[in-house]
């Protein structure tokens, strides 16, 4: 379990706090994505997570680890792994399966171990039939899956992804958010998904969103995003057919509140529509 | 200025063993004063293909029209085009260099000759339409957030007054707020400046909702282009080329399939939302 007690953290003295007293639990095996707009705060917030920054004020624990003990820093990169924007400044080697091996290798994991969770991870994302290629002949999508599998290797228990997507185009988007619910759903692994893309967060388990260092709102993606005038005051965005469903409700139509995806927002609108038959007789 | 584009090939280190054919065959008519988004997976060829319009690659075979003038004919040329064709590239923040604001956006009109007082002018009215505030010419540009840091770079291409802007992602990595300051502003500069604007996106719903034609470029050449109503009826196709449509346009295909007459036009969410209510209303 991810501890968050009282988190405060100023990048420079006497600047501006960028968390202020920020409280969260994130238990295992769930999928959290957290929004809010550039400079609230979010990057920072996944960065207490491994130890990359350490609070000025609170405490945070990983599976009881506190990350500014530093004696246990080690142990703690190894249950949290980081997945960042930029594929390209990721990539350490020239051959896909030895930049997967990388983290591993650092370890001091015995070789046939190494080799077992290279070709595991590099399955689990779907990468394996290019384990001999080098990386900076793949799309960006498979650059990005190629840094999972490489933190995937080092068996983290938790994995913060911050802004995966944000460099790719909408197949590789698609390929990477596959590959963040198969971790979750399959192999158990709890996921922190930072993004600006609303459908992204729509289909996680818990969606929190973080406005000037402070948790706003925490709830299921359905109670958020039927507050879709608080969402865009503070600057984000909701979904394309989130905000008719709400635009339709505005103007006095009885609609489901709950309904994210396009299929259910399909049905959600034929039932409120109608026969589709009426329809035609009119239009003849 | 319309831009004519003839036979496109570009071969990057041709005769080597790395050599890789980039683009081909591309074949393009882009009118003075026209909006375009391009549109294509990554390693597509978009990037390869911008960075010829303004001279800074330049064929391997093919030819550029620019006013009917050959890109690249007369290196004198060159220079002007740059002015004219402004290229922002993708995270264009990290190309900015001066110890101030000012100075890093009044750059450009320096290099072009330009008088103090009109470069004054110039970095003034750029930051005016990229929405940043006079007090930030002072500050370091290395002070700013993301968003403004990127302003600041748009704003830089524009003090040079292009004819033809060229974006490469504008909104990559900004927040729902930032994307759409930046994509009203590249809007209004278009209809106030009648400028042609090309924009590269990954966004469906952002080249719906301020592009009027479309170009999507699929292994190096144009795979489709047309009208943004034109581009966004054909779902399956662009799937096959690992694109998509705007998540409403999807949602009004399954309600036609359903049987309700909606038209196979619909891609931004006033238009489905006319839709809809128009139908109840019958």
């Amino acid at each position: 379990m991810i501890e968050i007690k009282n988190l405060s953290f100023t990048y420079e003295e006497n600047s501006q706090p960028v968390l202020k007293s920020v409280n969260l639990n994130v238990q295992e095996g769930q999928f959290v994505a957290v929004l809010g707009h550039n400079g609230s705060g979010k990057s920072t917030l996944a960065k207490q997570l491994n130890g990359i920054l350490l609070p000025s004020g609170g405490k945070v624990y990983v599976d009881g680890i506190d990350t500014s003990d530093e004696k246990l820093l080690a142990a703690l990169r190894k249950t949290v792994g980081m997945v960042f924007q930029n594929p390209d400044n990721q990539i350490v080697a020239s051959v896909v399966e030895e930049d997967v091996a990388f983290g591993p290798e650092n370890m001091g994991i015995a070789p046939d171990e190494i080799r077992r969770r290279v070709d595991f991870s590099l399955k689990t994302l779907n990468m394996y039939h290019k384990k001999d290629m080098a990386p900076h002949n793949l799309s960006g999508g498979q650059k990005q899956r190629i840094a999972i599998a490489g933190i995937i290797a080092m068996s983290p228990k938790y994995i913060i992804f911050d802004e995966p997507t944000a460099m790719l185009d909408p197949s590789g988007r698609k390929e990477v958010i596959e590959a963040i619910k198969t971790l979750n759903k399959e192999q158990g692994i709890t996921c922190l998904l930072i993004t600006h893309y609303m459908d992204e967060a729509a289909q996680a388990d818990r969606v929190i969103v973080i406005d000037d260092g402070k948790i706003l709102i925490d709830d299921t993606p359905q109670l958020v995003f039927a507050n879709v005038a608080l969402l865009k005051e503070l600057g984000l965005d909701v979904p394309q057919v989130t905000d008719l469903m709400y635009r339709l409700r505005q103007s006095g139509h009885a609609l489901e509140y709950n309904k994210l995806t396009v299929e259910d927002c399909a049905n959600e609108l034929s039932k409120l529509l109608g026969d589709p038959e009426k329809y035609k007789k009119i239009g003849e | 200025m319309d831009i004519k584009i003839e036979n496109l090939e570009h071969i990057y280190m041709p005769g080597s063993p790395l050599s890789h054919t980039a683009i081909k065959n591309v074949n393009l008519e882009i009118k003075s004063g026209s909006f375009v988004g391009l549109i294509g997976h990554t390693g597509s060829g978009k990037s390869t293909l911008i960075q010829h319009l303004n001279g800074l690659l330049k064929p391997t075979g093919g030819k550029i029209l620019i006013d009917g003038k050959c890109v690249g004919e007369n290196k004198g040329d060159l220079k002007n085009l740059r002015f004219n064709v402004g290229l922002v590239f993708q995270y264009p923040e990290y190309q900015l260099f001066d110890e101030t604001v000012y100075g890093d956006i009044s750059y450009g009109p320096k290099n072009m000759g330009l008088s103090d007082r009109e470069i004054r002018e110039r970095v003034y009215e750029s930051i005016a339409y990229v929405g940043l505030k006079e007090e930030i010419l002072d500050k370091s540009p290395f002070d700013l957030s993301g968003g403004q840091k990127r302003r600041v770079a748009i704003a830089g291409i524009l003090a040079m007054k292009p004819k033809v802007l060229i974006l490469d992602e504008p909104t990559a990595g900004l927040d729902p707020k930032g994307r759409e300051d930046i994509l009203n502003s590249i809007s209004r500069l278009h209809k106030e400046q009648k400028l042609t604007v090309i924009l590269v996106s990954h966004s469906m719903e952002d080249v719906a909702k301020i592009c009027d034609r479309v170009v999507v470029m699929s292994d190096g050449t144009v795979a489709m282009e047309g009208s943004v109503s034109e581009i966004f009826r054909r779902e399956k196709e662009l799937e096959n080329l690992h694109l998509s449509v705007p998540q409403i346009t999807k949602l009004a295909d399954i309600l036609r399939k359903k049987g309700y007459p909606l038209s196979n036009d619909i891609y931004t969410t006033d238009m489905a939302y006319d839709a809809i209510t128009q139908l109840m209303r019958g």
